[in-house]
């Protein structure tokens, strides 16, 4: 009886692990794919995500985006891709440029002045 | 000084927001303008000819991406029919994820000021050139540079004060 289960789980151990082998690629490509969309703006409405969007345009970029994913071209190719037509507008994270560093150092310089400010009457 | 920093860090901040109060975010500069033209193969919209982007004339003109659903393409048809006529510049038109039998009727309903159409039934010309919006028109140049982009309806001003002066400008270089 106990061999007999021990060779059961033994052969459904098996095929789960050929399933997870085909399914893996197919795996990969599906978790890039739902990053990317989660991360892309939907252009016509304005506070979606590509994910979270029904609108025409943005099933038309998704499938896009899909498209890339399946002809192998990388998450930089793709977003860069994207950003280069619809600009970084595009991107919820958008990349560190000089017209926005302001926004990206604004904590850190705060986080000086305020350190600063509170250990000054220490340093005295 | 003790007083004074606060204050001023205060009216920056107060005067910074507030000319952010005028900055419209809903038009969005294309990162495609001072590039080329992407290519092609579409279509066009009256015959089964395919086009590619060495088909273009190689003189100034003026893309408009419409679609016969579109309200706001009505609105700006009649500055599209007066350029024309005017001859200002060629135009030639975008069909965007139309019927061709819709797009066709629409065209002989409102007038057709276009030299020809492209057929883009999927939209993917439109994504390679930033559309997410019709009515878009681009200015492209001889070269096949993209000179200037309005995203919405075209109107009467947006077309002198904005368009023009690059058409012009163009001219006058050859």
């Amino acid at each position: 009886m106990k061999k007999t289960k021990v060779i059961f789980i033994a052969i459904i151990l098996s095929f789960s692990n050929i399933a997870e082998v085909i399914s893996k690629e197919k795996n990969t490509d599906d978790i890039v794919y739902q990053k990317l969309i989660s991360e892309l703006r939907c252009m016509v409405c304005q506070n979606q995500n590509l994910a979270e969007s029904e609108a025409p345009l943005a099933i038309d970029l998704k499938n896009k985006v899909m498209e890339m994913i399946k002809d192998g071209k990388s998450e930089e190719y793709i977003k860069n891709y994207l950003s280069e037509r619809y600009s970084s507008f595009i991107l919820y994270k958008p990349p560190f440029v000089f017209q926005n560093s302001i926004l990206w150092l604004a904590p850190y310089i705060f986080l000086i002045i305020i350190t600063y400010l509170l250990f000054r009457r220490y340093l005295k | 000084m003790k007083l004074n920093f606060p204050i001023i860090f205060f009216l920056i901040l107060v005067i910074t927001l507030f000319f952010g109060l005028f900055i419209n975010t809903k038009v969005i500069q294309s990162p495609l303008i001072g590039k080329h033209l992407p290519n092609f193969a579409l279509t066009k919209l009256r015959s089964s000819q395919v086009m590619s982007k060495d088909d273009l004339i190689k003189e100034p003109m003026l893309l408009n991406v419409w679609a016969s659903w579109c309200l706001a393409c009505i609105k700006e048809h009649s500055i599209l029919k007066s350029i024309q006529s005017n001859n200002h510049i060629k135009i030639i038109g975008i069909n965007y994820k139309d019927e061709r039998s819709d797009a066709i009727g629409w065209l002989n309903i409102y007038g057709d000021p276009y030299k020809y159409n492209l057929y883009d039934i999927n939209g993917e010309f439109s994504i390679d050139l930033g559309v997410y919006g019709v009515p878009e028109t681009f200015l492209v140049d001889q070269n096949g540079l993209i000179r200037a982009k309005h995203v919405g309806e075209l109107t009467e001003e947006i077309y002198n004060k904005k368009l023009l002066p690059i058409i012009k400008k163009i001219n006058e270089k050859n």
